[in-house]
């Protein structure tokens, strides 16, 4: 299933309008906001139970509770009320939900506080219901999903550390392309811990963590950056393949649709995430130039990669960061 | 003191868990604590800026009239650590639904961070158990001084946001929550 789609689920009294274009979409955020409700007018419709109910989209949005199957063949958007997700906790059961969702055509809307470490969901993708408005007479509430952790461009920082989600290709990178400390964090749970460790020893550290899964640690990571008194610059693209596709490097390619508009074709059937995607398409892309070293491996970056007007065109994307 | 099991499915204290609708709905049911002041504020801040008309009607921000039941899980899970808390009422301690329960316990993952100025009310008057089952900061979004968080799973005493984060990451507490 590719493409992005609006959503609106309305009956008299109040309407939630969303747009929906991966995979997974985490609601969560304050009591009191509205997020059970979404959920039992969506049962309802789904149900038959409630006619007022009225869900304005261009693929069916269906509820579901329990052990309700889902759907592996037909397109359709899925959401889950906190009371089944709970179900999922442990391990066994979270392994036995993700093979039932890996290969379904659905996106799937998960409402719930808990973090999912196994999901790979993207930081953007986490919202919050607003109420954006209060209609006429009758006071029609309109809410709309909100992200909670958006975009925000920040000031380029000179850290004195960098620190990488893992060992791999990014980790590679910034080894062969800065002269301040490069740490790896060996795994994106373990980010806030490796933050926490170099507190004390760094007055600038910015971190760099692929976003497109980065989702599972964000609450974590906002609460050790809101807290400490080191100043902490978390820059989290897509993923480090993303920065690369999107460098001069791959600009003759004609990749700017893919990456603009990626939810027009990372298939949510094939991939869990768009990490996944932005990694699939690299190594496509990388196979197109001539010579064998410029295949992309994500567990040792070749020599094509690190020459220096190549380093160059990969720094060049991140803007934040300023050369040390 | 708020007595916090930070890893949700650690909890050793025996303690039986609650999902707060059916804590609620089953246990809550004195009318004079659904018109207390606290009550009040905790329906307006954690269930949407709903006001209480009487113990049986609550009204909506649209107008609509809701009974108790209907108030949100984060909302019930709140008003049951307070007016319930970790001891089983008088009224149910012989009631063999309980045989062997020595009390209950939350968990923090039903309520938003909106709750956590409640909660924190409620652990500066008395001893109060819980867990989570998400990232929780009891100390965020909260403007009350003198609050104590015992980690149960170390046994620290923590009195700010501060040094309860260094013991929660330094032992790994959030790791796969």
């Amino acid at each position: 299933m590719v493409g992005k789609y609006l959503v609106r689920v309305s009956n008299a009294r109040q309407s939630v309008e969303f747009e929906v274009q991966r995979k997974f979409t985490i609601l969560r955020g304050d009591s009191g906001t509205g997020k059970s409700l979404l959920f039992s007018m969506v049962w309802n419709k789904t149900h038959d139970v409630d006619k007022s109910i009225h869900i304005d989209s261009k693929v069916p949005l269906v509820a579901i509770q329990g052990n309700e199957p889902i759907s592996t063949t037909r397109k359709c958007i899925v959401i889950i009320d906190e009371l089944t997700l709970n179900m999922y906790k442990s391990k066994d059961n979270m392994k036995s939900f993700i093979n039932r969702v890996r290969h379904a055509e659905a996106y799937f809307i998960l409402i719930s506080r808990y973090d999912f470490s196994a999901i790979p969901y993207s930081i953007l993708e986490i919202y919050e219901l607003l109420l954006e408005s209060v209609i006429g007479k009758r006071k029609l509430h309109r809410y709309v999903f909100k992200r909670v952790y958006p975009w925000v461009e920040g000031t380029p920082m000179l850290p004195d550390c960098i620190v990488t989600e893992d060992g791999n290709s990014g980790y590679q990178f910034m080894c062969n392309s800065v002269s301040c400390d490069v740490v790896s964090a060996r795994g994106k749970s373990n980010l806030s811990k490796k933050i926490k460790e170099l507190e004390g020893a760094f007055k600038n550290i910015f971190v760099l963590a692929d976003g497109a899964a980065l989702g599972p640690e964000a609450k974590k990571l906002q609460e050790l950056v809101q807290m400490s008194k080191t100043k902490i610059n978390l820059y989290a693209p897509e993923s480090f393949e993303f920065l690369i596709l999107s460098s001069e490097i791959f600009k003759s390619q004609g990749l700017s649709s893919l990456l603009e508009k990626t939810y027009m074709y990372a298939d949510a059937k094939k991939f869990m995430s768009w990490e996944q995607y932005y990694f699939d398409l690299l190594v496509r892309a990388s196979k197109k130039f001539n010579y064998s070293d410029a295949i992309y491996s994500k567990t040792k970056l070749s020599s094509f990669y690190l020459s220096d007007a190549n380093k160059r065109y990969i720094l060049d994307t991140i803007k934040e960061l300023l050369i040390c | 003191m708020l007595k916090l099991w930070v890893r949700g499915s650690h909890c050793k204290s025996g303690l039986l868990y609650m999902q707060p609708d059916a804590c609620f709905d089953q246990l809550f049911y004195l009318e004079e604590d659904m018109e207390t002041d606290f009550t009040k504020r905790v329906l307006w801040e954690c269930n949407g800026k709903t006001e209480i008309l009487n113990y049986a009607t609550i009204k909506k921000p649209t107008g609509e009239l809701i009974s108790p039941e209907k108030i949100c899980s984060g909302a019930k899970n709140v008003l049951c650590m307070k007016y319930i808390g970790n001891e089983i009422p008088d009224d149910f301690k012989d009631s063999e639904v309980f045989e062997g329960v020595s009390g209950f316990i939350y968990d923090i993952l039903w309520s938003g961070d909106n709750c956590n100025q409640y909660i924190a009310e409620i652990a500066l008057e008395k001893d109060l158990e819980v867990k989570s089952s998400r990232v929780y900061q009891p100390y965020s979004r909260v403007d009350l001084e003198g609050l104590k968080v015992q980690i149960m799973e170390t046994g620290d005493v923590v009195t700010d946001g501060e040094e309860f984060l260094d013991i929660v990451i330094s032992n790994n507490l959030w790791d796969d929550i």
